[in-house]
């Protein structure tokens, strides 16, 4: 979505990008302190402290920054091979779970992906980074297989939301304690196995499809 | 030794600041993967110069 989408005078929440400021400008000093030692070939004191504490601190904010920018959807979406289809999915589906939602607006538009699959509260982000940092291994190594799929999802991540809703209490099957017990378990899904899947099933076989059928 | 450990340092901070002017997934493995080594490398050989320099010289 962009700011023209909103007419003439609403616009999306401001962004002010701290991190991103204080980074670029640690950084530039750091390069600056490194090209005098690089020119002359010594440096004093204070200049030695400085050029190994600014580059080391630049890379602590570069840290917190790239940590902030992953969770966002076009960040998930720059994984070509695999990712990009199921952002794609979400403005060109209409059947999926992720796509009822980000059409409705019911998720943020800024980090879809990550606040569905992070869980709840701290530990939910704590296991969304360590996921996070495997995602990153396995394309590095192209050590993953299609049709992709979540492991284990998080069912806080929905009940987050939805567990305070009257109209989600006034199911019976949401408070049926053998369902719970299952999705609480990961035995089952909320998506596909009583609502919509999460994507739809050709998103998860990446940019090259899913595979031709064989002839009989 | 430490116009090496300086040469590494830039690089390291050239990989992150290709991250800060756009952060997506391959900016940030490059960032994790080689940033990180790079930068340990040179902040080594930058103590590893220091430790072998005369005090008096600093």
């Amino acid at each position: 979505m962009n700011e023209a989408d909103l007419g003439p005078l609403f616009e999306l929440p401001a962004d002010p990008h701290y991190l991103w400021i204080a980074g670029t400008v640690v950084t530039v000093l750091a390069i600056s302190v490194l090209v005098v030692g690089l020119v002359r070939g010594r440096l004093t004191r204070a200049l030695l402290m400085a050029a190994l504490l600014l580059p080391a601190t630049a890379y602590g904010i570069g840290y917190l920054f790239m940590l902030e920018e992953s969770k966002s959807v076009e960040f998930c979406g720059s994984c070509h091979v695999t990712m990009s289809p199921l952002v794609a999915a979400l403005d060109e589906d209409t059947e999926s779970l992720a796509s009822i939602h980000w059409q409705r607006g019911a998720v943020s538009h800024t980090d879809a992906c990550y606040r569905c699959h992070s869980g709840y509260g701290i530990w939910g982000d704590v296991a969304a980074k360590r996921a996070g940092i495997m995602h990153m291994v396995r394309t590095v190594t192209g050590n993953y297989e299609f049709p992709i799929e979540a492991k284990h999802f998080n069912v806080d991540s929905c009940l987050g939301c939805h567990v305070q809703a009257v109209g989600f209490r006034e199911v019976e099957e949401h408070l049926d304690r053998e369902i719970q017990e299952e999705l609480l378990s990961g035995e089952s899904s909320c998506a596909g196995d009583c609502h919509e899947v999460a994507h739809p099933e050709t998103a998860l076989w990446g940019v090259a499809g899913p595979p031709l059928e064989e002839a009989p | 030794m430490l116009r090496l450990a300086c040469l590494l340092g830039i690089a390291a901070l050239v990989i992150l600041i290709a991250l800060f002017l756009d952060p997506n997934g391959s900016t940030a493995i490059v960032f994790s993967f080689i940033g990180n080594p790079l930068l340990a490398l040179a902040v080594l050989l930058g103590l590893l110069w220091w430790w072998r320099t005369p005090r008096e010289t600093l």
